[in-house]
């Protein structure tokens, strides 16, 4: 017998390379959760107010990350700024999966000219390296926290178009899909109550998967200069300001936010990995 | 040639009665199970004889044939008095097998496009199994793969030889991998629901294919079918299985025409070719037992209406059945 | 009498690279009230076209589908006959494999769907109890996920989707082909007792010659998309006369299996060879004729059959 089919049913699970969600990633997002909602109100100094009498200092009790060159707490401005990253990546996640989930659901169900103009529509936004894409969107639509959500969900949109395109796609001619055509149920009806339950775990572990890369794409756009500005709080511009330091021996202005946002994104990273396992309807 | 004339003028030796494949107390079980998946199973194939190995789905009819060939997975545990090829022992190097796989024993298994490698033409396929076992090398070897195709009943074999996989339909497919399977010139093909998924006239086609060649190259045969129907037609005996459990085995005529066994005599009543009206059709009651409990000793217990406390506690002893079956009931239809 | 359902040169042509594909070609029979009738053919005849188009979930290119004698619902296109008065009185029963059932519904949901009404309140659940209990399917399943049950569990939950809105004509597409024969057994079982309990009218599409000669009185065989014989079950599978329905009776296996195969596969001609017997290529009594000129569906005895040697045929049996 050939290698191939002897090979076929001793088929051997290979080991995973990647990192396990876990629990520790659903702890962790509970954390940024909390952070995001009780982080102001619990911060030992005002995350913007100055004070040049304790400038540029290391991490001590007092200061748990150091202060900034204007002496501000920079424990304070990093976990304060978790609502407006997480606001930010959250708010654009479901832009892009509301938008791309409508047209890719549209283009998969009806096919023909639909699927072609969403498609080329799709393809155009996939041809830009997509941070560059992002650059030129939040620079055109001003400095604004609208902007940054825009542009990180438009580049966003089709992972969820292409997705929920081909999902779909697949399972209109399944049996149960022509069974509700049989009594009369329209398309609409079809798509949104007897289709998209079936892709919405998919959709949901991509989502949280993506939660991560979108805070990542909101502070490389504030990093720049672009979006939000000065002297709010928000990752980007605090690994941005740090990094003028850096090579001048303060470090934790840069390491700290620098330290919250790679936890951040490994945090939602594990969780999508984690909801994956728990959403498989097969499990129930 | 004067070596082969003298080969073929002395007289034939007596013929072998040994059995070729010869499986005794074989159990199989899985990690977390209570009670082994396949439970003391014990059968022979002769020289040339073909045996079908039937039961519904979760019978273990493939597990054992996937043990016989070596390929099962690592998770199962494998337990077995004996499995004997030709004299040579199998229990207890699982890695003898290995040596045989694919020159003394072949397999075929249902969704061969599967199991043929997608970027390979499939005559380089043969070509490459040809080569394994036979010193030949470029024109010579696509020529032997064409003819193994040939052989197989492929029309057009010299463009067939050309063609990918996915460019030829599922009977044709099933026929290349037979092609495969025969080319080591094995003494024991595994054909293991070779015909599942393929259309009547195809799988008629198929078996008539099979059982001519292992007439002709006087090949055993271990057919794996849910359908004791195919097996009445194909086989020479049957090794009916319930549950992991051997509960009958006999002359696939004696099985299907006077089954001695309770489960068998459903089988066949569910077999519609038999049937004369509708009426005549029967379903097996109850539920398959589930293997992640526990079970009754005879497994097929709780589905039986003739069975009674000792089928419960005592698992049924393999009796004779004239004039060369057994059955394993305490209670046998007569 | 007027049928329930009389089909007329049904034809459905999909475009292909190179061509059209007949998948059905000019495709007549006729039902009547309480009767069933067998869609015999292999991968590739169109047998499933057939069900789709006749269920009215895709529309043919040509011809008619006449029910009660009144009106032709060939000419609604299946987007609209959703809203169809006559929606009500045709349902499908799917092959029960992987995506028959919604994985997202409870069975409830799954049977529910029958109604257009995934929701289920208390009216809908009685009449969803009322045909479980028809169809043998325990009410502690209803709860339960599609792939929490076995494969003859799914089988009567698909039936039961199917006759929960009362429907006259049940046309069913290979309702047991992915089963065991132990389970199909029983499934066919209840196909027929619901047959005779409801008076339904059947069909029954399915690559199983004997599986049509137990539930089918009259049977009709598909080859490439053109009937090659239609009759009485009784008389075709038992004298058939055309020689692709004879392939396929030696091919079934049985104690009378016959030994008359076809030469090569099923395959499907796109283009210009529309003149000529389909079967041509790969039949034994084919000569000049066969390979020039299509034969018609004419009578020979009880049945139609087209072949030009019919008579031939059934002579050399």
């Amino acid at each position: 017998m050939t290698a191939d089919a002897t090979d076929a049913p001793a088929r051997r699970r290979l080991p995973r390379l990647r990192v396990r969600g876990g629990a520790w990633s659903v702890w962790l997002v509970g954390l940024f959760l909390f952070l995001a909602v009780f982080g102001p109100m619990i911060v030992p100094y005002d995350p913007v107010a100055t004070n040049t009498r304790v400038s540029l200092q290391p991490p001590s009790w007092a200061h748990l990350f150091g202060t900034d060159d204007v002496g501000r707490d920079v424990f304070s401005r990093v976990i304060a700024a978790t609502r407006l990253d997480l606001m930010i990546a959250l708010g654009a996640v479901l832009l892009s999966l509301g938008i791309g989930t409508a047209l890719g659901a549209a283009a998969g169900w009806a096919g023909g000219w639909t699927d072609r103009i969403v498609s080329r529509t799709i393809d155009t936004i996939m041809g830009f390296p997509l941070f560059v894409l992002a650059v030129g969107i939040a620079a055109g639509l001003g400095n604004s926290v609208w902007s940054v959500v825009i542009a990180t969900s438009v580049v966003n949109l089709p992972l969820y178009a292409r997705t929920t395109r081909s999902e779909v796609n697949r399972r209109r001619s399944a049996g149960y899909v022509q069974a509700a055509r049989l009594s009369g149920i329209g398309s609409f009806t079809i798509v949104a109550r007897h289709i998209l339950p079936n892709v919405a775990p998919i959709l949901a572990v991509q989502a949280s998967l993506n939660i991560g890369w979108a805070i990542l794409n909101a502070a490389g756009l504030s990093f720049l200069g672009l979006g939000i500005r000065p002297p709010t709080p928000e990752w980007g511009i605090l690994v941005a300001d740090g990094a003028d330091f850096l090579f001048s021996g303060e470090w934790w202005m840069f390491v700290f936010p620098g330290a919250m946002l790679v936890l951040a994104v490994l945090a939602f990273g594990g969780f999508g990995d984690w909801l994956r396992d728990r959403l498989d309807p097969k499990r129930a | 040639m004067n070596a082969l004339t003298a080969v073929l003028d002395q007289p034939s030796p007596p013929p072998d009665t040994s059995p070729l494949l010869a499986v005794s107390g074989l159990s199989i079980s899985f990690g977390g199970r209570i009670v082994p998946t396949v439970q003391d199973v014990s059968f022979a194939i002769a020289r040339g004889e073909t045996l079908a190995l039937v039961g519904e789905s979760g019978s273990g009819k493939s597990i054992i044939a996937h043990t016989v060939a070596g390929i099962l997975a690592d998770a199962a545990r494998v337990n077995a008095t004996s499995i004997s090829f030709d004299g040579i022992e199998l229990a207890v190097d699982r890695r003898a097998v290995e040596a045989l796989r694919g020159r003394r024993i072949g397999m075929v298994f249902q969704n061969a496009r599967a199991a043929l490698s997608p970027t390979l033409a499939v005559g380089t396929q043969i070509g490459d199994v040809i080569a394994r076992h036979r010193k030949l090398r470029g024109r010579a070897l696509r020529e032997a793969a064409v003819e193994a195709l040939a052989a197989v009943r492929i029309p057009d074999p010299e463009r067939r030889a050309k063609a990918y996989p996915h460019e030829l339909s599922g009977g044709m497919c099933q026929r290349v991998m037979l092609a495969l399977a025969m080319a080591g010139e094995p003494d024991l093909l595994i054909a293991d629901e070779p015909t599942t998924g393929l259309d009547n006239t195809t799988q008629a086609a198929i078996l008539d294919l099979l059982a001519a060649e292992a007439k002709r190259r006087l090949m055993s045969t271990l057919f794996i079918t849910h359908d004791l129907g195919l097996a009445r037609d194909y086989a020479d005996r049957v090794a009916v299985l319930h549950a992991g459990q051997l509960v009958e085995e006999g002359s696939a005529l004696t099985v299907f025409d006077a089954p001695r066994h309770p489960y068998s005599a459903r089988l066949v009543r569910a077999v519609p070719a038999r049937a004369a009206t509708v009426a005549d059709l029967g379903g097996i009651p109850g539920k398959f037992p589930d293997l992640s409990g526990t079970v009754p000793a005879c497994r097929f217990a709780d589905r039986c209406e003739r069975a009674v406390e000792r089928c419960r506690t005592e698992v049924p002893r393999l009796d004779p059945v004239p004039p060369d079956g057994r059955v394993a009931c305490w209670r046998p239809l007569v | 009498m007027t049928p329930l359902l009389e089909v007329v040169g049904l034809s459905r042509r999909f475009p292909v690279r190179g061509g059209e594909l007949h998948a059905l070609d000019d495709v007549g029979f006729r039902l009547h009230a309480g009767g069933s009738i067998g869609i015999i053919g292999e991968s590739g005849s169109g047998k499933s076209t057939l069900a789709t188009i006749l269920a009215r979930l895709d529309d043919p290119q040509e011809g008619g589908i006449v029910l009660d004698g009144a009106r032709d619902i060939a000419g609604v296109p299946a987007r609209a006959f959703g809203r169809d008065p006559a929606r009500r009185a045709i349902q499908l029963v799917f092959q029960t494999a992987g995506d028959a059932l919604n994985p997202a519904f409870t069975v409830a949901q799954n049977i529910a769907i029958g109604l257009g009404l995934p929701k289920i309140n208390a009216g809908v659940l009685e009449r969803v109890k009322k045909v479980a209990t028809e169809v043998d399917l325990g009410h502690d399943l209803l709860e339960r996920r599609p792939h929490q049950l076995s494969g003859g569990q799914q089988a009567r939950v698909g039936i039961a989707r199917a006759l929960i809105s009362e429907p006259r004509l049940l046309i069913l597409d290979e309702p047991t082909a992915a089963l065991d024969v132990s389970v199909q057994a029983t499934i066919l079982r209840l196909i027929d007792r619901l047959r005779r309990e409801r008076g339904l009218t059947l069909a029954f599409v399915s690559h199983d010659l004997e599986v049509v000669r137990l539930m089918c009185d009259s049977v009709l065989v598909l080859y490439l998309g053109r009937v090659v014989e239609i009759g009485p079950v009784s008389e075709i599978l038992t004298a058939p006369k055309h020689p692709y329905t004879r392939a396929l009776v030696d091919a079934s296996p049985g104690e009378g299996r016959g030994s008359f195969r076809l030469a090569g596969d099923t395959a499907s001609p796109i283009g210009s060879v529309r003149d000529q017997c389909l079967l041509s290529a790969r039949c034994p009594f084919a000569d000049d004729r066969c390979r020039s000129e299509r034969p018609a569906l004419r009578g020979v005895d009880v049945r139609l059959a087209a072949c030009h040697h019919a008579e031939t045929i059934a002579a050399s049996r």
